[in-house]
């Protein structure tokens, strides 16, 4: 694993955004398309009850930019101030450029600012405050912004995948932004791991350049991202305290990526933690991706308004195969209220065009 | 462990009658043996029995009889 220790920046405030159009889960039993039994099975054992879903052509980057606005006018920083703006998502505006370049138009950050995204799921959080970190802590810049979400949810339903483990089902849409600044005597950890002999795990291969017409995603392979999940991450968990010589139990909450209740109970258990220190926001709001560690903490901390310093262990894991840890120090009022519903960017390009395509 | 109690811990994990399942039963015609059940099933066998099942063993499973079988205990 890569180890990362940062020295004098901390995560200044957390912020989440989601759609209010909620999709209830249990009503899906009683469409005529859907299997009842699926249904029951799914909620059984996701933990999944409901979710939101965006509308119309709203994308992650709008909800990204509403996070990361919400944090600017709660005055954590000046648009002047940010030097490094990464937005992680699989579900980007546009093939390029980056939805960072959006975001950072609609911030009016300065061009005194680096910004770019990076395709990942669901480890996003803690490659992206790592990612920011690092930069920070080798840079004159002092602040940085983290976007991380997608709209996986956006889209009809396959319903050619019903009676598999049916992800447009799974997931919900969000995204959670997060404030990084230099301040003397903080400080945090990461610990990051990826593998690519997993890539077609979870994939969506086609109409990108190497297969560019096709499906616009396949079904993946349930039991080994599983098997992945239930051992790597509790193995990178264990790593991660012993290096850092943080037991546990010095944190008040192990924030897991949201995947689906039996992967977090699975979890917990194989690194002895009670489910109680383990908060879950997947019932309400679906697997929300790269968002889901922040969203969680926001569903959790966010309306509670007092001055109480928390130790918050995260792990996130997913597509790639991609996974990590990060520990670190918040206080619960840096940690902004559930923000809900963004505006879709209106960018101009027409959507009239007629699709083509020759090799 | 008797037959009888391996076969109690896949009826419990399938949340089936006591009895439904023998080990000749086909797993293909076992509605509540979807890909979640499949996860379960991991989760069971490790738990359990210290058997780490992968994908292909997985597909590999034609009857209870075929699970049964990696019960050692």
């Amino acid at each position: 694993m890569v180890f990362s220790q940062f020295e004098d920046i901390r995560i200044a405030s957390i912020a989440a955004c989601v759609p209010s159009n909620t999709v209830d889960i249990a009503a899906l039993a009683n469409d005529p398309e859907e299997d009842p039994k699926f249904i029951k099975s799914f909620m059984r054992n996701t933990g999944i009850r409901a979710k939101r879903k965006c509308v119309g052509v709203q994308t992650a980057s709008d909800y990204a930019y509403a996070a990361a606005k919400q944090i600017m006018d709660a005055g954590y920083y000046k648009p002047e101030e940010i030097g490094v703006l990464v937005n992680l998502t699989q579900t980007p505006d546009y093939r390029t450029p980056s939805s960072a370049m959006t975001i950072q138009k609609r911030l009016g950050l300065s061009k005194n600012c680096l910004a770019f995204d990076v395709n990942l799921g669901c480890s996003g959080f803690v490659y992206g405050v790592s990612l920011a970190a690092s930069l920070l802590q080798t840079s004159d810049a002092s602040k940085a912004i983290v976007t991380v979400g997608d709209t996986l949810a956006r889209g009809r339903m396959n319903r050619g995948l019903k009676r598999s483990f049916n992800t447009t089902l799974l997931f919900g849409d969000g995204s959670a932004a997060m404030l990084l600044e230099k301040k003397e005597g903080t400080g945090f950890a990461s610990a990051l791991m990826s593998d690519g002999t997993g890539h077609k795990a979870l994939s969506r291969p086609y109409n990108a350049w190497r297969h560019p017409v096709g499906p616009f995603s396949i079904p993946g392979d349930d039991i080994a991202v599983f098997n992945f999940t239930i051992s790597e991450v509790p193995a990178i968990l264990t790593d991660f305290t012993n290096k850092t010589g943080a037991a546990f139990d010095t944190y008040d909450d192990l924030v897991l990526h949201q995947a689906n209740m039996m992967i977090l109970k699975n979890i917990a258990k194989r690194v002895g933690v009670p489910m109680e220190k383990v908060p879950v926001s997947l019932d309400r709001f679906g697997n929300t991706s790269g968002a889901s560690v922040p969203l969680t903490i926001v569903d959790k901390y966010g309306a509670v308004d007092e001055d109480r310093e928390l130790s918050l262990l995260t792990c996130a894991f997913g597509i790639g195969l991609s996974w990590g840890v990060v520990g670190f120090q918040i206080n619960a009022r840096d940690i902004l209220p559930m923000g809900e519903d963004a505006e879709a960017y209106d960018d101009g390009y027409p959507d009239d065009l007629t699709p083509e395509w020759e090799e | 462990m008797t037959e009888r109690e391996k076969l109690a811990l896949l009826e419990d994990m399938l949340e089936l009658d006591e009895g439904d399942l023998t080990a000749e039963t086909a797993l293909d015609d076992v509605d509540e043996y979807d890909s979640m059940a499949k996860l379960s099933l991991i989760v069971l066998m490790e738990d359990e029995f210290g058997v780490k099942l992968t994908g292909d063993m997985i597909k590999g499973f034609e009857t209870v009889g075929d699970i049964l079988n990696l019960m050692e205990k």
